[in-house]
């Protein structure tokens, strides 16, 4: 007998719970029917594996208290009395959480995670970056290579920091206007300036600066 | 606590292993750091970036009256792989006429590192410089020719 494929017409009619068979709501990791987890939705972003909104700018207090929350709701520790399944899927959800939550927390990784959100990636293709904004960054490196003193370094440090929170507001303006090409450039500087904030963050740790 | 030992000391080794000796040599003691004078009418400076890691890289050519390359530096802020493809970029210009040097190729430097693919772009980078070198001394060259027509 030919068997022919189930059509699928729209993949959220058809999705339905592992142990009962309801269909499942969109919104809800858990079956409505029998409140067994339901696997991971492998195509969530991390923004919808938290349950927040795709932007750039995003309140990290709050996304500190999500995480929490949703730590607390589907920690594998908490499914150690469930069926195997369950745990299984415990287990993807809260590393799916830890992996979102570690991405969308610091806004370089943020923006760089858009980018590849909106097929755009940094990495790929070419970014054409003006001589003399490569000569600043030349300059700004050389500064912090010579300088021999935590003072020079803290105000190295400060000054870069300035620039840094310009350039947020820049690829938040960027982001937000839907203007991915503009973001991606901005992105870009960020890159660079957040290097120089990094080997400066290096600096005070190895001088006992920071705690 | 033989078996924690064993564990940190893999752990340890893990990272020194993405890089090649050839790589950690260049890094160590890399060859021809240092500036020349960019505004000398001698010399050609390449700028070039990676924005996808933040590396910039500048690579310096003197280049004498037959066209020769006589002196190159370099200096590189960002990976291993980037002040080792640099480094070994400003050797392997010393020495050549400015032709020669344009045909050395990204993959020659790669194959000569034995860079793992990720790192390829880092060998792009120093063949960028060592072109966007030449082309700024062209480029002063020639200004310099218009000067002495114009005079």
């Amino acid at each position: 007998m030919l068997k022919l494929p189930r059509v699928k017409f729209c993949s959220l009619v058809l999705k339905q719970c592992w142990n009962c068979d309801e269909n499942l709501s969109l919104t809800s990791a858990f079956c409505n029917k029998c409140n067994k987890l339901q696997p991971l939705n492998p195509d969530y972003t991390h923004f919808e594996v938290l349950g927040i909104e795709r932007n750039f700018s995003i309140d990290t207090v709050a996304l500190v208290k999500t995480y929490r929350n949703l730590q607390g709701r589907f920690h594998p520790d908490r499914y150690s009395t469930k069926s195997e399944q369950e745990q299984q899927f415990a287990v993807e959800h809260s590393s799916a959480i830890n992996k979102a939550y570690r991405c969308l927390l610091h806004p370089v990784e943020r923006a760089l995670y858009l980018l590849e959100l909106a097929d755009q990636p940094l990495h790929e293709g070419q970014i054409d970056m003006e001589p003399a904004f490569l000569m600043e960054i030349m300059e700004v490196n050389e500064e912090l290579a010579e300088a021999e003193d935590k003072e020079t370094v803290q105000a190295i440090g400060q000054r870069n920091q300035e620039i840094l929170k310009r350039l947020l507001r820049d690829a938040d303006a960027a982001f937000s206007a839907g203007n991915t090409r503009e973001a991606r450039s901005v992105v870009a500087k960020i890159k660079y300036y957040n290097n120089v904030y990094e080997k400066v963050r290096e600096y005070e740790r190895e001088h006992g600066i920071l705690d | 606590m033989p078996l924690l030992n064993t564990t940190t000391r893999n752990v340890a080794v893990v990272p020194v292993k993405h890089y090649h000796e050839k790589v950690i040599d260049h890094y160590e003691n890399p060859r021809n750091v240092g500036s020349l004078d960019k505004n000398d009418t001698t010399v050609g400076t390449g700028l070039v970036g990676a924005p996808a890691c933040g590396d910039v890289m500048k690579l310096q050519v003197r280049v004498d009256a037959e066209g020769k390359i006589i002196d190159a530096k370099f200096k590189t802020f960002g990976c291993g792989s980037a002040i080792a493809s640099s480094s070994l970029a400003t050797e392997w210009v010393k020495g050549k006429t400015m032709d020669e040097a344009l045909k050395i190729k990204n993959v020659d430097i790669a194959k000569e590192l034995k860079l793992p693919p990720v790192k390829l772009h880092c060998s792009m980078l120093a063949e960028d410089a060592i072109k966007a070198a030449l082309s700024d001394y062209r480029i002063k060259q020639s200004s310099k020719d218009n000067i002495k027509k114009n005079d």
